[in-house]
């Protein structure tokens, strides 16, 4: 096996181009699988930043958790709910480790990242021999080609008009999560303008199209949340777990969305 | 696999295999306060410092640490002269078995040396990191507050 320290986004894609190579980042949820022959360091691509562009937000793939967690710029996005994310996953020296690509390209039913970038309408920047750009949710249903890895994270600054929450449901604070629900929504007068949530957890990460429907251009009334939410819930197939009953999941989902709908859309 | 860091300020050259994790090849270059708990990322009895920053050396390759710079326990005091966060330790009785003793102190360095004057919460969640099953936490935060008393909000 060897090891890899590739210094520019090309020269890492022609690395990863090559047959039993994979990419390394924070190493976090990295197992040697015995194939695998180069691995490639993406950390020493100067792919560590957070910047504030006129319309748009960017995340260097090799971003930490830690320093998402900590930005300014990021807190003013949908209430934070991209620093909550990130301060509600793992631990303190975990998070120092963990990237915001490597969260998403794990893919992971528990990761954090991928259901907030989700409502705030996020696109990922894919490295390749060709460069390529898709919506976070195209992401969990595509493959990557070889040679390609997410590079940046690209999050519309429209998303500073609205108000949002994330919502992590775990036994302890540090533990994968069960359940994570994020909601942005943007209000017009009394109406909801724009709803938008995504569930993880209990599911790959996932939009629900049934509620942000039923809920958009509404005036929002603790009934119709219920309503709403209870008729979702009931279509919803839920991935298979062997320590909670699907009842008791199907419940807490339903009760975390209300919380999540009712913070947003109903006070202050 | 050879790269060169520096450990505890001593510029170093590192051998070993490219799968092998940095606590192991700690552990091999004589850095025992670099403790094996679990393995899996869980305790944080392997935690040292890389870059300012705390991380699990159990879940971090030896080859990420190239030509960055690692703290470990052994790098930040003596029994002659101990670093205040070791003697807040030893006479608050935060010490019982000892095994995350070494994690628990550099989390608690990384912390004051970013934020010297850290409230109760702000210990709490820069340890989240490091299991303890001997002390209930309660010692621990305690030291770390008289430590960062003595420190006089200074940066060390």
């Amino acid at each position: 096996m060897e090891f890899h320290y590739p210094q520019t986004v090309k020269e890492a894609v022609a690395l990863l181009g090559r047959p039993s190579s994979i990419a390394v980042a924070g190493g976090t949820s990295f197992i040697v699988k015995p194939r695998v022959e180069h691995l490639v360091d993406l950390t020493r691509l100067r792919l560590n930043y957070i910047r504030e562009k006129k319309t748009e937000v960017l995340i260097g793939a090799t971003t930490t958790a830690a320093d998402i967690s900590e930005s300014q710029v990021l807190g003013r996005l949908g209430s934070g709910i991209l620093r909550d994310a990130s301060s509600a996953m793992a631990d303190t020296p975990l998070r120092n480790m963990i990237t915001v690509g490597g969260d998403i390209a794990c893919r992971y039913i528990w990761a954090s990242f991928p259901p907030a970038l989700m409502v705030l309408d996020a696109r990922l920047k894919i490295a390749g021999r060709k460069e390529r750009e898709v919506p976070i949710e195209k992401f969990f249903k595509l493959r990557l080609q070889p040679g390609e890895f997410i590079s940046e994270v690209v999050i519309p600054q429209k998303s500073k008009k609205g108000k949002g929450a994330f919502i992590k449901f775990s036994r302890t604070k540090s533990e994968y999560s069960l359940i994570t629900v994020v909601v942005y929504a943007e209000q017009q007068g009394k109406k909801a303008s724009v709803v938008r949530v995504a569930v993880s957890g209990n599911t790959p990460p996932t939009r629900i199209k049934a509620i942000e429907d039923g809920l958009e251009g509404k005036v929002i009334t603790e009934e119709l949340l219920e309503k709403t939410i209870e008729k979702a819930v009931a279509q919803l197939p839920l991935t298979e777990s062997y320590i909670f009953s699907e009842e008791y999941r199907r419940e807490l989902l339903g009760i975390l969305l209300k919380r999540g709908l009712k913070k947003v859309l109903m006070e202050g | 696999m050879e790269i060169t860091c520096k450990i505890n300020n001593v510029e170093k050259r590192l051998v070993f295999e490219p799968h092998e994790r940095l606590m192991e090849v700690l552990r091999r270059e004589g850095y025992y306060g670099v403790k094996d708990g679990c393995s899996t990322g869980d305790c944080g009895a392997c935690t040292v410092i890389v870059n300012g920053r705390v991380i699990k050396s159990c879940l971090m390759f030896a080859v990420q640490v190239r030509n960055k710079e690692i703290i470990t326990i052994e790098g930040i005091g003596t029994d002659e002269n101990p670093h205040p966060l070791q003697q807040a330790f030893v006479e608050m009785g935060a010490v019982q078995c000892g095994f995350c003793t070494p994690g628990m102190i550099l989390s608690a360095k990384a912390l004051l040396d970013k934020n010297p004057n850290p409230t109760e919460d702000e210990i709490k969640e820069a340890i989240d990191g490091n299991l303890c099953r001997c002390t209930g936490y309660i010692k621990i935060v305690e030291a770390i507050k008289l430590a960062a008393r003595r420190m006089g909000g200074r940066r060390r």
